[in-house]
């Protein structure tokens, strides 16, 4: 699930190289806390939270098979 | 890159505030809802957001506003722009591929066709997969549209548009929206009465415009915002 919410914000961002991406397994639920450059933040939010909410969406579909909750957090 | 916090009785007073605060126009506001206080019997109603200005560029890819919905829908063409279509395309496609396998679904992508105005993909695979992918009203196809779109025109002034079908879904889809439509619009002209829709978003509400556009008896408009958007379908006054 990481590499999905890895590749995604990196086909997202220009700074590639400074993405972090922490994965917190806690029982039934993954949460992830995702880091950009400074810079970047604006396109994997968007215009009120619309890129973030579609990265959401997308990584719940995926979780679903695996039937798990999963939370995705922009860090700034 | 500064980040304020900023509150108000709905989102768009909350983004006026933050724009105040930031010296610039509402429209350059990027906000994120940290949260809704939805108070009681509709007083309190409170809004909080974390808002940035934002890049021009950095405003991705609109859906087609609903003044879209029946006219500026055909974006303006550029031409020579063939190859630029083509690696958009090819970026599109490589980006899908590797994200619908990170997802696990067992499922393919097979560009249909690139022009310099829109990249067509379909996806096929397996019906349980296919289901999850679509999901709830379209609405994991449509994200997963949104942001191979943007991935695939990262950088790039003129935006190409990138649509996501899988096994056919769009097309039935629309079938289903242009037959619920023709029925209303069959009841509203008996009943002499406006029927109000169901919120849809920008394109399902053109495919219910479209479909009655033709009919002499009833017209449609769209009211409400956001979210809330929603087409009515009038008899027309004689």
């Amino acid at each position: 699930m990481k590499d999905l919410i890895e590749i995604l914000v990196k086909a997202l961002v220009d700074e590639q190289d400074q993405v972090e991406i922490l994965e917190i397994n806690r029982d039934n639920t993954l949460t992830y806390q995702v880091q950009v450059a400074p810079g970047d933040l604006g396109k994997v939010i968007g215009k009120d939270g619309k890129i973030a909410n579609a990265l959401r969406t997308v990584a719940k579909a995926a979780a679903m098979k695996s039937g798990k909750k999963i939370y995705v957090d922009i860090v700034s | 890159m500064t980040w304020i916090e900023a509150s108000g009785k709905t989102l768009e007073e909350a983004k006026q505030a933050a724009a105040t605060e930031l010296g610039v126009a509402v429209d350059r506001i990027c906000a994120e809802i940290l949260d809704e206080d939805k108070g009681f019997l509709g007083f309190g109603h409170l809004v909080r957001i974390r808002a940035t200005v934002m890049d021009d560029e950095q405003n991705g890819i609109e859906e087609p506003s609903d003044s879209a919905d029946m006219d500026e829908f055909e974006a303006s063409i550029d031409v020579n722009v063939d190859s630029e279509a083509e690696s958009v395309g090819a970026e599109a496609m490589l980006v899908l591929s590797r994200v619908l396998e990170a997802m696990k679904f067992e499922a393919e992508p097979k560009l249909v066709s690139e022009t310099p105005e829109e990249i067509q993909i379909e996806i096929h695979g397996s019906s349980e997969d296919i289901g999850r992918l679509i999901g709830r009203h379209g609405q994991t196809l449509d994200a997963l549209q949104y942001l191979v779109a943007i991935a695939a025109n990262r950088g790039r002034y003129d935006k190409i548009r990138v649509v996501l079908d899988a096994e056919g879904y769009r097309e039935r889809h629309k079938q289903i929206i242009e037959a619920k439509a023709r029925e209303l619009a069959r009841q509203v002209k008996e009943a002499g009465q406006e029927a109000v829709l169901e919120p849809q978003n920008p394109r399902d509400r053109r495919i219910v415009h479209m479909a009655l556009v033709d009919d002499p008896d009833v017209i449609t408009y769209s009211e409400g915002e956001g979210d809330e958007r929603h087409v009515v379908i009038s008899p027309k006054k004689q």
